[in-house]
């Protein structure tokens, strides 16, 4: 349900002692957590503990199965939604590897989720008013808008592409998976500026980031470290410095956290021959 | 834009004509319009060849009626040397017409490009032979098929460069829905002699359901050393991450698919220069995907 929170009205997303995983596997174990709108929620954690898959499973990525465990808007469970149901309901996922869409240019794509949210379809006039301002707002030349969606598009580029739909769609919940990465300097200011512009009271983040830096311009209000899938410690922007001075092994030493070895193993190549080629008469 | 019935000859300065046993021969010849429809629901012969003179620049289109029950559609085609012809075929209504062929020869830096647009409910068999015999010479060729209704929709495209730095393309997009089926075999050859020639193809066919069949078959023969060639092709449905990110938008499921196969047909239509086609075939693309969706 809906709280007041300094006039504004509040909303909440809350992930209920969820466990989830990928073809059997289990990846997020566990795990709870509430964001709010006008909170920013920074997740860190070695890679593969699972970060990303809750984002996914949040946004109801079907290639992620559910064992236990439910997801919720204001009270409402949106476990059993399908994906389009949950971005109507104000979820959005910035995604860290953003997909193709040859011959589906970001224009059209992006007028059509607008109107797939809303009762009456935008006007023309608004929407290439709001198509300018963020394209602005990301660095986009006006002219990007016309082309394929992140088709040809370069890494930095696609993850502009991310947050200009992020500011056209307004969702409730925003959740950024490694945004960050593949821009240079300047274009992670202006992501993150554009990030800033529209936190309010209105809008909440859940913000996946190894860096820093994307911390350092985009403050989080709450910092949660994800180890073996679920969260092992939370706490504010100190917790930031320390791990990006430090890495994660004082989890260990400290609390007594044991971070598991999730780094993908590959079988070992042996290199044979596999035929033998024999010039001439051995000697 | 003219409209060119072949039945009633025209005595323009710009168009030569000759038939010779049931064979209809057209020259189009330097000051001819820009636009030229054809209309050749004729009964007096059965073949029709086209021959562009040389530095002439033209862009034919035709769609035949659907009241003959043999393929109307131009058999021969002549680019001469630096003429430029762009031919968009389209087929849209029921027809009878089992089989047609085309074929294509383009001179010394003759250019050749053509979209060729079935969005019939009925079978077809298509086959285009381009042949490449000067040095520099082009050929395009776009094909936006739609399979449904039990259609099976066939299209073979073979290319010939015999002359160095020519070049040739291929694109198919296609879509099999509703127990439609389709087969695309795009045969490049380069031969030797033909060395700084490029030839490039692409096919790619959404499947809607298991009642749907495709098949392509991208056939490179390379005689040739310092060319560039390549292929790419894809049969299957619409990939599960492209609409899972098109759904993580707030599109359901049938707008996200009927984005996607618009997508893959809207480059090729929106090439066809004559804009009342374009319009009445982006609306047919639009039912059709619709019913289906």
């Amino acid at each position: 349900m809906n709280s007041m929170k300094g006039g504004d009205v509040v909303s909440t997303l809350e992930i209920r002692n969820l466990s989830a995983g990928i073809a059997g596997n289990s990846i997020i174990n566990d795990l709870s957590l509430i964001v709010n709108t006008g909170e920013i929620h920074a997740l860190l954690g070695p890679n593969g503990h699972g970060k990303s898959t809750l984002l996914n499973v949040i946004m109801g990525n079907p290639l992620y199965e559910v064992y236990s465990g439910d997801v919720l808007i204001d009270g409402q469970s949106i476990i059993n939604d399908t994906v389009d149901q949950r971005a109507r309901k104000g979820i959005f996922l910035a995604m860290q590897y953003p997909q193709e869409i040859p011959g589906v240019s970001i224009s059209d794509f992006m007028r059509t989720a607008i109107n797939a949210n809303r009762d009456k379809p935008i006007t023309l006039f608004r929407y290439i008013k709001d198509l300018e301002t963020a394209s602005k707002l990301v660095g986009f030349e006006f002219d990007m808008v016309h082309r394929s969606v992140n088709e040809g598009f370069s890494g930095g580029e696609k993850k502009r592409n991310e947050i200009l739909q992020m500011l056209l769609l307004k969702p409730k919940f925003a959740l950024l998976d490694e945004v960050d990465s593949g821009l240079d300097v300047d274009a992670l200011n202006l992501v993150t500026a554009a990030i800033n512009q529209t936190h309010d009271q209105e809008h909440g983040y859940l913000v996946v980031s190894h860096y820093a830096r994307m911390y350092h311009l985009v403050q989080p209000t709450h910092v949660h470290v994800v180890l073996n899938g679920h969260i092992a410690i939370s706490g504010g922007v100190e917790l930031v410095n320390r791990i990006d001075q430090e890495g994660y092994h004082w989890l260990k030493q400290e609390y007594g956290l044991d971070i598991a070895d999730k780094t993908e193993k590959k079988p070992m190549i042996v290199m044979q021959n596999c035929a033998a080629k024999t010039r001439g008469q051995p000697k | 834009m003219i409209d060119l019935h072949t039945n009633v000859l025209l005595s323009a300065p710009w168009l030569h004509w000759n038939t010779t046993s049931k064979v209809l021969t057209l020259t189009i010849l330097p000051g001819a319009p820009k636009e030229i429809r054809l209309i050749h629901n004729h009964v007096f012969f059965d073949e029709l060849r086209l021959v562009i003179a040389p530095k002439c620049q033209v862009k034919i289109w035709e769609m035949p009626s659907s009241n003959k029950k043999t393929c109307s559609l131009i058999r021969f085609i002549r680019v001469a040397r630096d003429a430029n012809l762009t031919h968009v075929v389209v087929l849209k209504n029921r027809h009878n017409w089992k089989i047609s062929s085309l074929d294509i020869e383009i001179m010394k830096r003759g250019e050749y490009h053509s979209q060729q647009i079935d969005l019939s409910r009925s079978s077809h068999y298509r086959n285009v032979s381009v042949q490449l015999r000067g040095i520099e010479a082009k050929s395009g060729i776009q094909a936006a098929i739609m399979s449904e209704m039990a259609a099976k929709k066939e299209m073979e495209v073979t290319v010939s460069h015999r002359k160095p730095h020519s070049i040739s393309e291929l694109e198919l997009q296609g879509v099999a829905a509703a127990s439609g089926s389709m087969i695309f075999r795009g045969d490049q050859t380069i031969l030797r002699g033909a060395f700084h020639s490029e030839a490039h193809q692409t096919s790619r066919i959404i499947v809607f359901d298991e009642t749907c069949q495709a098949q392509t078959y991208p056939i490179l023969r390379i005689d040739e050393n310092d060319v560039q060639a390549s292929h790419a092709s894809a049969v299957g449905k619409i990939e599960d991450e492209i609409m899972f990110y098109m759904q993580s938008r707030g599109l359901q499921e049938q707008d996200a698919k009927r984005q996607v196969i618009r997508g893959r047909f809207n480059p090729i239509l929106t090439k066809v220069f004559h804009p009342a086609i374009r319009e009445a075939l982006f609306q047919m693309l639009e039912k059709q995907v619709n019913q289906y969706v």
